[in-house]
Parts: C-alpha cells; structure tokens; sequence
C-alpha cells in the first residue's frame, strides 16, 4: 500500500520542465550558425527594405541628403498615391492581366508538368529520360532576352518563320506585335514552355519516390497502367502539387517581367494584353519617375500576395492539414 | 485450391552473369502451405515473384491447373500477394486499401462491404477501418496487408517475408495467426522467409534453397532428421549442427586433430561401409540437443564420451547451451539445466550416436 502511495506521490510532483532559452540556444548553437549568413542577407535585403515601403504613403522627391533625409523631407500624402492608381483605367487592366495570366499559368504548369513527370516516370530508357529532362529544362536557363529573339525570328512582321509560311501558302502576313488578339496565347505558350522542363523535374523526383512495390500490389490488386498511376502515382504528387500551387497563388500578383517585357518588345499598342503589375511600375518608375506612385503599386502587389497565401494555406488546412504548409 | 507447377524454371536478371534460380522444380498440391526457406539472395523472392507474373520466366513453365502460366498477367493469375513492407497505399483508408481490388474489379458494394467487413473480423481491424496506415502500428499494417489478400479470395497466396519486420513476439503471434487463416481460407499458400523456425512451425512442406538451386523439399521433420546434405543439416535448426572433419578406424570415428573420437553404431557402420567410406574421411554432424552430460546418459552411451572444457554456458531457462572446445574443435551442447557447468571446467559429454549424421567431406552429401 505504501509503495503505491509514493508512486502516486512522485507522480504528481513530477513536473515538465520546458528546458530554458539559454539552454536550447546552447544546444542548437551549431544549428543557429548554418543559419546566420541567409538571415543576414534576408535581413539586408528583406526585412530593413519593408521599411521603405513607407514612401508609397509621401510624395517623394530625392533630397541631396541621401534616402533617409528624402524620407524626412518628403511629404506625406496618405492613400493619394493608391487612389491615383485605382482612378485610372489600369490599375483595372494591369490586375485583370496579371490574374489571369498566373491564373493560365498555374493550370497550365500544373496539368502539363504533371503529365510529362508522369509520362516520364513510366518510361524504362534511363538515357532516354535524360535526353527528356535536358531538353525540356533548357529553355529555364535561358534569359528572356534571348528568348525574345527566338520568338521575333518566329513572328517579325517581315523575315519572320510563320509570316514567310503563311504568305508562301497564298495566306496575309500579320503584324505580330500590333496584334493584341493574339499575344495572351503566345504569352502563355511562351511562359509555360520555359519553365515546364523545371516544375516536370520536381514532380519527376517526387514520382520516382513512390515505393515501387505500390505499383506491384496494384497491379496484383488488378489495376491496369491508367488505374495505377491514377490511384498510386498521382496521390503521391498531391502534397507536391498543393505545395507548390500554393506557392504560385502567393505570387500571383508577381507577374514574371522579362515574359511581359522583353518578348513583347515593350509594344505600345500590345500594352492592353501584356500590361501587367510589374512592367506597369517599371514603365511608371522609367518615364514619370514618380517613386511614391509605384511603390504604392508595389505594396499593393505585394499585400494581395500576402493575403492570397495566407487564404490558400488556410483553405487547404480545411482540405487537408498535411499538405498545408503552416 | 489449385495445382501448382513449377518446371524447370530457370531466372536470368538482365545484366547478371549468373542465373539467380537454377532449374527450380516443384509441385505444390492443393491447400498446401509451402515455405521457401534459404539464406539471403538465394533466389526465393525472385521465385514467388515469378509465380505472381511480376518477374519474367527466363526459361521452363510455370503451370496452375495444368494451364501454362509464363505469359498471363499477373491480375489475370487470380493471387494476393503480401509483401515484406506491406505496400499499403498510403493515401487510402484501411478499408479502401482491402476495398481497392473488388473496386477495380467492379464487385458491387454491398459484397465490398460484406467481404471487407469479414476480413476485418478476422483479423481485429474493425476498429481502424477509417485510419490511413500511417496512423497504423507495424503489426496492424501488416493485417491490413493480409487483409487485402482476404478479401480477393484468390486462389493461391504469396507472402513475401511479411513478418520480418516485426519485433519478435509479433512476430510469433502473427505466426499463429496465418496459420489460422490458412486452415480457414484452404488455399494454397507460399510463404518465403529466411528463418528456419518460422519454416519449421509453418509449412506443410519446405523447399529450401542455396544460390537459385534447390537442395531439398520435405516436410519439417524430414529436413530435420534426414538433410540430403550437410547445407541442409546445417541450416535448419538452432543452434546450427555440430560438424566434425575426421576419418573412420575400424568402428570409430577420429577427428583430424586425434582429439576426439567415438564408437559410430553399427547400423549407421554398415551404411557407410556399404557406400564405401571404410577407413576414409568423413564429416560428421550432430545437433547439439543430442550431445548429453546427465550422469545416466554417460553411463548409456559410455562409447561416445568426450571431454571439452567449457567456454561459455548460457542459461536458457529449462536448458543450459554450452559452448565447449575440444583440441581445435568448438562445439554446442544444449544440456539440462539441473546439470550446472562453468566456464574452464573440464566436463565429459556423451553423443546419441543413433542421432548422428555422416557426410561426405568434399561433396558434403548425406552418406548416413
Ligand atoms: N532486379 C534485379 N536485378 C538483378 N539482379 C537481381 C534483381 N533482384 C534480385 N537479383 C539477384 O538475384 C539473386 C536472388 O535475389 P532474391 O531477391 O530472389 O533473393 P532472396 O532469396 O529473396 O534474398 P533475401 O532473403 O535477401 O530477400 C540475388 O543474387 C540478387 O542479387
Ligand atoms: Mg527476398
């Protein structure tokens, strides 16, 4: 009985101790170090920067100062800045663009990437696989300058590859770059050609991670390829497709500038189809110069991003808490 | 229920020199529980694999029924398979896991549901129907995949290793419980595992294998007390069969080193004078369960009396093991425990010489 008693007695005086701050700081020191040289560079180029969003609230000019004495002489204009955006037509323009265009790319990336992971996934030729991947990933490497020369070679009013087809074959040439109809496909060809080579490779890894002896019990189980990879493969790249889609909602206000720019040459009279965010502050910033207007462009992109993370992650944790990424 | 027949089958992996099974020959009748036992790469995965279509015949014919198997595929062989790491999928309920078949095979749901609630029954998994594996213990994983074999009612079962995985008194409970299922589902079952004691328990017959060959096929006791070779004689068994290089005098038998010698009996005498071993060299094996240090059995067996001296004695409860060394020779003896030895003690041991086994010492081929 008196054994029982002291047992029952130690319990209750047993306590968890969460180990100190000194002491986890101590014991994850090695860890910490790893840490310091990317939390410096966040720290330089992320977190002190956020505080110069403060000039999308003033009218800023450049003081012979240097950016901090602007800072202080600048004046403070409250929400002006924003309004003047929302006023005119593109603020309209530039987000529907910029929506949509991810929103294409997001499903095209997503559909397209998984289907070439997949195809490559079944394939036997180990070689083969490689010659794939080489070839499908080289148009990520490449700057979209050089890509917009490709393009112009397929598409210059004059010299170009499908206007010289076109007029060959008794059809009318057509002023590609005064042409608006057309440029949203070609935008997102142009985009998801380039990086279809790098999101397939992630996908392809996480296929070639399913335990092969899944694809042996399905097929035991009686299901045929298709039933296989609907049923063993694609579950498998769920958490992947999740995590990246969420990813890419959390940029969908960051359109990919050298796409909108540079290919489209900068044309004037395409700027209703390929005016997005990020060339419209660069086009504000390069001719008005008025830097208080497009940083307010800019945290504008950037707290839609924000939000729309913080609503996807959340939406998925109501979906499924272990593909969700906080 | 279903007549297996494996002839001849050969299995070359591309890109091997060697052939990973080597004219593997069997029958297997039906409800029969067979168990492939050897050591590791001996070819036994590769075998079952076969039988299940998920490796290809390189040469000879595989046949159920009589009917030719090689080419049929492997959902058409009417089989479950359970394999060592379960191979749940991972992104499925317990019950669509043992569901996933019938689904495919568009079975209606009400039999889905009877079928699948039977075999939870039958294995405890009532409880977990709604979890996914990763929220399963390894022993409740391991049902599951029984339990996906269950509800195929197929014809014929391979199991792969599946309780190798588990820690050791799971392993012995699980042990029970598929040969329960066997007994109450009367298919055929093929079970492969590199553990003698689970070979033992189990089968109704083993075929135990040495690098892709077959060495012999029997029941348990047969393997035990007649091994075809000393392979066998070694392999089944824990501990593993004391061996003796030595020569035959006359009746006796002597090893290398002159240290040890005892009276063989006449029966197993005239049998090995018959094959021709008089006065040769011989190898000898006795199991250490027949080496006796109880003052009767001495005085019994007064002709095949030893002395070694004690290296190790471990109590195992009811039974002592000792690890002893004559001149060069180390062997086992598993002795009662009322007899009590230590270590560096000079003790004399007798051999059942009935119990004694004679190879030959190059081809290591049973002679008697
Ligand atoms: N896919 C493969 N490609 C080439 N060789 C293989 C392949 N699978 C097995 N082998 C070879 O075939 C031989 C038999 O292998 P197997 O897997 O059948 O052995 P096992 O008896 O099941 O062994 P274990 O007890 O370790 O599972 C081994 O020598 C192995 O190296
Ligand atoms: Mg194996």
């Amino acid at each position: 009985m008196q054994g029982v008693n002291s047992t029952v007695k130690a319990k209750v005086k047993y306590k968890k101790r969460h180990p100190s701050f000194a002491s986890r700081f101590k014991s994850n020191l090695p860890l910490l170090l790893f840490v310091i040289p990317g939390a410096i560079w966040m720290i330089f180029f992320f977190y002190i920067p956020i505080f110069a969003n403060v000039v999308a609230f003033q009218d800023f000019h450049f003081s012979a100062g240097g950016f901090l004495e602007s800072l202080r002489t600048s004046s403070w204009v409250g929400f002006k800045n924003f309004e003047f955006l929302f006023s005119s037509n593109a603020a309209w323009v530039i987000t529907r663009n910029t929506l949509l265009y991810n929103l294409g790319f997001i499903v095209l990336n997503l559909i397209i990437s998984v289907f070439f992971a997949i195809v490559m996934s079944q394939l036997r030729n180990k070689r083969l696989i490689k010659v794939y991947q080489t070839s499908m990933l080289l148009p990520y490497f490449l700057s979209w300058v050089v890509i917009s020369y490709f393009v112009y070679a397929f598409i210059s009013p004059n010299q170009g590859l499908i206007n010289s087809l076109l007029t060959g074959s008794g059809g009318k040439a057509i002023s590609w770059y005064n042409a608006p109809q057309y440029w949203p496909f070609i935008l997102l060809f142009i985009g998801t050609w380039k990086s279809i080579g790098y999101n397939s490779i992630l996908y392809f890894a996480s296929a070639m991670g399913v335990d092969p002896t899944l694809y042996e019990a399905a097929e035991i189980d009686g299901a045929n390829k298709w039933q296989q990879i609907k049923h063993v493969t694609i579950p498998a790249l769920v958490p992947l497709m999740t995590l990246m889609t969420i990813l890419a909602i959390g940029n969908i206000f960051r359109a990919d500038f050298g796409l909108f720019y540079q290919v489209p040459q900068n044309s004037g009279s395409l700027y209703n189809v390929t005016s997005v965010l990020d060339t419209y502050i660069f086009n504000g910033l390069t001719s008005t110069g008025d830097i208080g207007m497009s940083s307010a462009a800019a945290l504008y992109q950037s707290f839609v991003g924000f939000v729309l993370l913080m609503i996807s992650n959340a939406v998925v944790r109501k979906i499924d808490p272990d593909s969700a990424l906080f | 229920m279903v007549e297996i027949k494996l002839d001849h089958i050969y299995k070359k992996y591309a890109g091997n020199d060697n052939y990973s099974v080597t004219d593997f020959n069997l029958h297997i009748k039906d409800h029969e529980f067979i168990v492939f036992v050897g050591p590791s790469g001996c070819g036994k995965s590769t075998t079952i694999r076969m039988i299940a279509g998920l490796e290809d015949i390189t040469d000879g014919e595989l046949k159920m029924d009589g009917k030719v198997m090689n080419e049929i595929a492997p959902k058409d062989r009417d089989i479950a398979m359970v394999f060592q790491n379960y191979a749940l999928y991972p992104n499925m309920t317990v019950y669509d896991n043992m569901a996933f078949s019938l689904k495919i095979q568009h079975v209606n749901k009400a039999e889905i549901k009877k079928r699948v609630a039977n075999a939870a029954e039958i294995l405890g998994l009532e409880a977990f129907l709604d979890r996914k594996p990763a929220a399963l213990s390894g022993g409740q994983r391991q049902r599951v995949a029984l339990g996906r074999a269950i509800v195929r009612e197929a014809k014929l079962f391979l199991l792969d290793e599946p309780l190798s995985n588990l820690d050791a008194k799971l392993r012995v409970s699980m042990r029970a419980q598929i040969a329960q299922l066997h007994q109450r589902l009367k298919t055929n079952m093929i079970y492969v595992t590199h553990d003698q004691v689970e070979a033992m328990t189990m089968a109704d017959r083993i075929v135990l294998t040495k690098q892709g060959e077959i060495q012999q096929v029997g029941t348990p006791s047969q393997l035990y007390n007649q091994p075809v070779n000393q392979f066998v004689a070694g392999f089944m068994g824990s501990p593993s069969m004391n061996f003796f290089e030595g020569e035959l005098h006359e009746n006796r038998f002597t090893t290398l080193d002159q240290q040890l010698t005892v009276t063989v009996t006449d029966q197993k005498l005239q049998k090995l004078r018959d094959a021709g071993y008089a006065n040769q060299k011989v190898t000898m094996g006795i199991r250490a369960e027949d080496i006796h240090t109880g003052p009767d059995l001495l005085e019994k067996m007064a002709d095949a009396k030893v002395q070694a001296k004690v290296d190790v004695a471990e109590l195992l409860g009811v039974e002592t093991m000792l690890y002893v060394t004559n001149g060069y020779q180390e062997f086992v003896a598993k002795v009662n425990a009322q007899n009590t030895h230590r270590p560096d003690e000079i003790i004399t041991l007798a051999f059942d010489m009935n119990r004694a086994h004679f190879f030959d010492s190059q081809s290591q081929v049973t002679i008697a």
